[in-house]
């Protein structure tokens, strides 16, 4: 994305201080573009694989977000179980408290090989986050904070705490510093994109259309599935603008 | 060839007071018990007081010294951790109040020499905060004169450590020269002996040492005979080691009751310190921390931090100290308090030669300390899923880290294959309010949820727990005209409908 700045100079040493300035931009651009691509990390499925350019990045942030619905937790579930089959070890730090382990034996998830943290804020899940990088040693690592918003950041009261919010992009750019020194694929999943320009790459999940099957002459109806979609909102790895269809089936769930 | 270190700590009243509050360390301490002077620091002797003295001849003389009691807890403290300091080297140590004495016989493949072993042993001491003297000789008594005569060899040239005027070693069959010019006092006799020996003229070991031994023997009993053969580099008694269980307990009495949690967790951090220093000593780390607090004017408040995994990281122990002192805090001031931990071996792991590498064990069990202290004790951990029928029944058990893939691990489905839809649960699950048609849902609400009945597949019923409690709930799932699909519960038994997750 490009933006057109329109500046009227005052002086010549003010035009050479932009110019400065352009020239350093510049300069940070062609370094980005020349370090070597991410090492990737199976995201379980042909289509998301696709979508994300070759799997999840190593190191980076992926922001997935999306109505309630719209298969967060499926795809969350599905790149813990691919890349669980890698021998890599996967943390989901839960603030939303949302997983639900039968779903995720279901989804192919080795539970032992799972750490799972259930923060009750926002701020405790960024710093257990944090922490969990530190440690190093994990290949993904996920924080869950579908249905959680800011305000809830310090709904438990403790009296040595003194931030009360998450503002700003400081947070971000501390896990995305963590994320890269334990080279790990640090996956958000909100409702809404809060990671800004930290993130290597955005996902928007769609909610999809439900499938019944049953329910003629009085057969019992029986929930099948649902067909979602994904499209990369924002790509800072490959081309934007990548949609799939994503199909979630109770009947492989139940299989 | 035996060689026994001693280790001794001058001052040990002064020691043990400025371990558990360093900032004293320095200062002109004086050490009362009752109304007596028991010890002092170095500043405090140069202001003319000696041990002996009276409180009240003390304060007249120096007001402005630091006037503290003997805490026999803090010195129990501080000889623990001069034992440990002796099984980081040797695991025979035999303990003496004050002092140590270590088998060092067979360290030779670590140091090159005495003067080595003694180093390492003043430096060791330094890090668990206690200041000592070093004596090695072939037996025990003469390593401990040797300690006690502190004449380490002085360098001709250049500037020396502080450790080498502090360990004195004594070369092996040279224990008679040595021992030749010391005081005689150095030998430890009783008063009535010190006083005989000076009204023979004897003031030096190396005078005891000429007289026959046979004599001094028959005129001073069992102990002329001893100091005798001490005198002549014969000593003869043997080392002792301790067969003690590992405790690690570190405490303090405060001078006047503590009210508030934060100058309590202040002490709390220095004891957990000293802990951890003691538990690296032996290459130990620490498992759950037992908490016993003194409180005023009387009773005790005992209690247990568990701690997820044995780690030495001080930051994470007094979090989790912080918030079992933050839940539940003591229900009165607290007059002293002491810590113990019960010491747990880190954990170790072998590589895969297959498989990326995981976390270091160490850290990992750090982090998950850290974690537990930060969002509670059942809050971390590798879930499992219970064998009931409740979808929702589930445990959590500690996180270790598998490398290895399991007995009996799911196959991960073929990449071509649809997804496995997920629940999202909501916990607790939402109350809701619903509207039935004959015996059809139509409508459905709870808190940020609602809407109209689309499709709804049920009810399942399940039972469970009837052996206790028993649960009987027809499950739905549920389609509703806000997009989204939900499960929803009917309880019979209190005829109330919850949503307990959606379909994500």
């Amino acid at each position: 994305m490009f933006s057109i700045s329109i500046f009227v100079a005052a002086s010549a040493s003010q035009i050479a201080e932009v110019l400065a300035g352009m020239r350093a931009e510049s300069a940070r651009l062609v370094s980005a573009a020349s370090q070597p691509p991410p090492a990737r990390l199976p995201a379980g499925s042909p289509a998301l694989d696709a979508l994300t350019g070759g799997g999840l990045p190593r190191g980076r942030i992926v922001e997935l977000t999306g109505p309630r619905g719209s298969g967060r937790m499926s795809t969350v579930l599905t790149m813990t179980a691919a890349v669980q089959a890698t021998g890599e070890l996967v943390a989901l730090v839960d603030v939303a408290d949302a997983l639900d382990p039968r779903s995720a034996l279901r989804a192919g998830v080795v539970l032992p090989r799972l750490l799972w943290v259930r923060p009750q804020s926002l701020i405790d899940g960024l710093r257990a986050t944090d922490w969990v990088l530190d440690a190093g040693g994990f290949g993904l690592v996920v924080l869950y904070a579908a249905g959680v918003t800011s305000a809830r950041a310090d709904e438990r009261p403790r009296p040595w705490r003194r931030k009360s919010d998450v503002r700003g992009d400081a947070p971000w750019i501390r896990l995305a510093r963590g994320a890269e020194r334990a080279k790990s694929a640090l996956v958000v999943v909100g409702d809404r994109p809060t990671v800004g320009t930290v993130a290597a790459m955005s996902l928007a999940g769609e909610r999809g259309r439900a499938r019944f099957v049953g329910g003629e002459r009085g057969a019992p109806l029986i929930l099948d599935g649902v067909q979602g979609r994904i499209a990369v909102a924002r790509s800072k790895l490959g081309p934007p603008a990548a949609t799939a269809e994503v199909a979630l089936d109770v009947a492989v769930a139940r299989r | 060839m035996a060689r026994i270190a001693c280790v001794l700590v001058p001052h040990l009243d002064v020691q043990a007071l400025e371990r558990g509050d360093p900032e004293l360390a320095g200062a002109p301490l004086v050490v009362c018990e009752g109304r007596d002077v028991v010890d002092l620091s170095p500043p405090a002797r140069a202001l003319g007081l000696r041990p002996g003295m009276t409180i009240f001849q003390a304060r007249a003389a120096a007001p402005d010294a630091i006037y503290r009691a003997r805490s026999p807890e803090l010195v129990r403290s501080a000889e623990a951790a001069l034992v440990d300091l002796g099984h980081s080297f040797s695991p025979r140590v035999e303990a003496s109040s004050g002092a140590v004495a270590i088998d060092v016989s067979d360290l030779g493949r670590l140091f090159e020499d005495d003067a080595q072993i003694g180093n390492a042993i003043f430096v060791g001491a330094r890090k668990l905060g206690l200041a000592v003297r070093v004596g090695i000789a072939g037996d025990k008594t003469t390593a401990r004169i040797a300690a006690r005569a502190g004449l380490g060899p002085r360098p001709e040239t250049g500037a020396a450590s502080e450790a080498s005027f502090l360990v004195t070693v004594v070369a092996p069959g040279r224990e008679p020269p040595f021992l030749a010019p010391l005081p005689v006092e150095l030998l430890e006799p009783s008063p009535d002996t010190l006083a005989t020996l000076r009204r023979w003229g004897v003031h030096t070991i190396g005078e005891l040492e000429a007289l026959p031994a046979g004599g001094v023997a028959v005129r001073l009993g069992a102990e002329g005979a001893h100091i005798a053969r001490v005198a002549r580099g014969q000593a003869d008694t043997p080392l002792a080691p301790l067969a003690e269980p590992l405790v690690f307990e570190e405490g303090i009495d405060f001078d006047w009751p503590v009210e508030n949690v934060e100058p309590l967790l202040f002490v709390l951090r220095r004891l957990v310190e000293n802990l951890t220093s003691r538990l690296a000593c032996r290459a130990l780390a620490s498992g759950d921390l037992g908490l016993t607090m003194k409180l005023s004017p009387r009773g005790r408040d005992v209690r247990t931090v568990p701690v997820a995994a044995p780690t030495r990281d001080v930051a994470t122990l007094v979090a989790l100290v912080r918030l079992a002192l933050e839940t539940a805090p003591p229900a009165a001031a607290v007059e002293g308090i002491v810590v113990r931990t019960s010491p747990a071996h880190t954990r170790s792991a072998q590589l895969s030669f297959f498989e990326p590498a995981g976390p270091s064990p160490d850290k990992l069990a750090s982090t998950i300390a850290r974690l537990q202290a930060l969002v509670g004790d059942a809050r971390v951990g590798a879930p499992v899923v219970l064998d009931r029928h409740l979808p929702d029944a589930f445990t959590l058990e500690r996180f270790d880290a598998p490398r290895l893939k399991q007995p009996g691990e799911r196959r991960l489905p073929p990449a071509d294959e649809a997804r496995a839809l997920a629940l999202s649960a909501l916990r607790p699950p939402v109350d809701a309010e619903v509207r039935l048609d004959r015996g059809r849902l139509r409508y459905l609400a709870g808190q940020g949820i609602g809407g109209q009945v689309l499709a709804a597949a049920g009810p399942f019923r399940v039972r469970d727990g009837w052996w206790q409690l028993p649960v009987t709930r027809d499950y739905y799932d549920v389609h509703l005209s806000d997009g989204a699909i939900y499960r929803v519960f009917h309880d019979l038994a209190r005829d109330s409908w919850h949503i307990d997750g959606c379909y994500e």
